[in-house]
C-alpha cells in the first residue's frame, strides 16, 4: 500500500508533463535546399525511412509492400559529393503487405528465406551529382544472401534543424529498379513480375 | 489467402509455360467488355503519402475495398465507379501511428469507419488514360475531387476465369478539407493518393 501515494503523487505531475509534447514548429523545418545540408556523419532514423517495393500482378495491376526497421550510415560533405558513403541494412522480417498471409509466404523459403538471409543490405561504391540536381547512388545491393551492382537515383527531399536530436537531420527520396531473379528469388516469375520497382525514403539525423 | 498461393501452385502446375509466358493481363482496352466489375480486394490497394517536417516521405496503404465498375467501352464517358475503402484498415511501418490513425485525433473511424469515392464525369485522355471526377467523402465529410486513371490491363484470371481489368491512379487533396488537420503543416496538409484497382467482372 505504501506504493499508493507515489502513484497518486505521479498522477498529479503527469497532467503537466502530457501537456509538454515536444513543441512542434509553426512550419516544416526540413527545405529542398542542398545549401541547407551540413558535412558530417548521419544515421537512419527507423522511423521515417520506408522502403516500398511494386510489382506487376498477372499484367492487370501494381502490386505493392514495404520494409523498414532500416540501419545505417551517411558520411556525407555537400561540397565534396564524390566521397559520399551510404550504408544501408533492413531486416527481411519486416516486410508488409496488405495480406498477412503474403507477409508470411514472402519471408519463407519460397522467397526470402529470411531464416538464412535475415538481412538486405546497399553499400555505396560510387556517387554522382546529376544536373539536376539528382544524385546517381551506385553501390552493392545484397539481397537473399546474392550480391549485385545496383543504382539508385537519390533526390534530396530536405534538410534543416532536427527535431529529434541535436544536429541537422535530412532526407531524400530514392528509386531503384531490380530484377528479382538475379537474386534467386524467381517465386511466382513470370506471373507476378520479375522486375521490381523501389521507392525510398529515407530520413537521417546527424551524429 | 486465395488470391497469392494459387498463383504458386499455377506456376509449379505449368513448368512449360515458363519459357515464353504470355501475361493474362494486356494493356489492350479492347479486352474490357462491357458490363459490371466487382473490386477484388486482394489486389486492390490505396496508398498515401504525406510530407514529414519537410525532411522525408511518409508512406501507408488502406485495403479491403469494395465497390463496383460499370462501363462499356463504346460509352466510357458513362463509366459509373463507387468504392468503399474501411478506414481501420490502414497500416503503416508504425503499429503504434496505425492505432493513432484510426482514433479521433486523426480518421475517428469508430464514428466515419469508410471512406467513399464515387464518380461523377468520366473524362478519356490519350494512351489509356482517364480523368474521373468524383466526390470523395472521409470523415463524415464530401468533397469534390479528381483522379487521374491509367488503365493498366485485362484479360482472364486463369485462376478463377474472371475478366479482370486493373487501373493504377492518382489523387491529390488536402486533408483539412475533410477535417483531418492532426500535425498540419509539419506533416502536410496535402495528401498524394497512389491506388492500384483491379476489378473482376460479374
Amino acid at each position: 500500500m505504501r506504493r499508493l501515494p507515489l502513484l497518486a503523487a505521479l498522477l498529479v505531475l503527469a497532467p503537466a508533463a502530457a501537456q509538454a509534447p515536444m513543441k512542434l514548429p509553426s512550419a516544416p523545418p526540413g527545405k529542398p535546399d542542398p545549401a541547407a545540408i551540413a558535412a558530417g556523419t548521419y544515421t537512419i532514423e527507423p522511423d521515417h525511412t520506408q522502403v516500398t517495393f511494386a510489382v506487376d500482378h498477372l499484367g492487370f495491376s501494381i502490386f505493392r509492400g514495404f520494409l523498414s526497421g532500416a540501419s545505417g550510415t551517411l558520411k556525407l560533405d555537400p561540397k565534396n559529393i564524390g566521397a559520399t558513403r551510404l550504408e544501408v541494412s533492413i531486416p527481411i522480417d519486416s516486410i508488409y503487405t496488405t495480406s498477412r498471409e503474403l507477409n508470411d509466404e514472402l519471408i519463407s523459403t519460397k522467397f526470402f528465406d529470411v531464416q538464412h538471409w535475415p538481412k538486405a543490405t546497399f553499400t555505396s561504391t560510387s556517387v554522382v551529382l546529376g544536373p539536376d540536381g539528382k544524385a546517381m547512388v551506385n553501390g552493392n545491393l545484397t539481397l537473399h544472401g546474392q550480391t549485385h551492382p545496383a543504382q539508385m537515383t537519390v533526390r534530396l527531399h530536405g534538410a534543416g534543424k532536427s527535431l529529434m536530436g541535436k544536429g541537422q537531420a535530412l532526407g531524400f527520396d530514392g528509386r531503384m529498379a531490380i530484377n528479382r531473379s538475379e537474386y534467386g528469388i524467381g517465386g511466382g516469375i513470370p506471373l507476378v513480375s520479375d522486375q521490381v520497382q523501389i521507392t525510398i525514403a529515407a530520413a537521417f539525423e546527424q551524429q | 489467402m486465395r488470391a497469392f498461393l494459387p498463383v504458386l501452385a499455377l506456376i509449379a502446375a505449368l513448368p512449360a509455360a515458363a519459357q515464353a509466358p504470355a501475361l493474362p493481363g494486356a494493356p489492350e482496352t479492347a479486352r474490357v467488355t462491357a458490363g459490371t466489375y466487382k473490386v477484388e480486394p486482394y489486389h486492390t490497394q490505396v496508398g498515401f503519402a504525406v510530407d514529414h517536417f519537410g525532411f522525408s516521405i511518409f508512406r501507408g496503404a488502406f485495403t479491403g475495398a469494395s465497390g463496383s465498375l460499370t462501363i462499356d467501352p463504346a460509352n466510357p464517358t458513362k463509366a459509373q465507379l463507387s468504392v468503399t475503402v474501411p478506414i481501420a484498415s490502414v497500416q503503416t511501418s508504425n503499429p503504434k501511428l496505425n492505432e493513432e490513425l484510426v482514433s479521433a485525433d486523426w480518421f475517428d473511424a469508430a464514428k466515419f469507419p469508410n471512406a467513399t469515392f464515387v464518380s461523377t464525369t468520366v473524362t478519356i485522355g490519350p494512351n489509356n488514360t482517364a480523368l474521373v471526377d468524383g466526390n470523395l467523402t472521409i470523415h463524415g465529410i464530401t468533397k469534390p475531387v479528381r483522379m487521374q486513371v491509367h488503365f493498366h490491363g485485362a484479360g482472364i484470371n486463369p485462376l478463377d476465369k474472371a475478366l479482370t481489368a486493373g487501373f493504377d491512379a492518382r489523387m491529390g487533396f488536402n486533408r483539412s478539407d475533410f477535417g483531418v488537420t492532426k500535425y498540419v503543416p509539419v506533416v502536410s496538409d496535402h495528401v498524394e493518393l497512389t491506388i492500384a484497382g483491379a476489378f473482376e467482372k460479374q
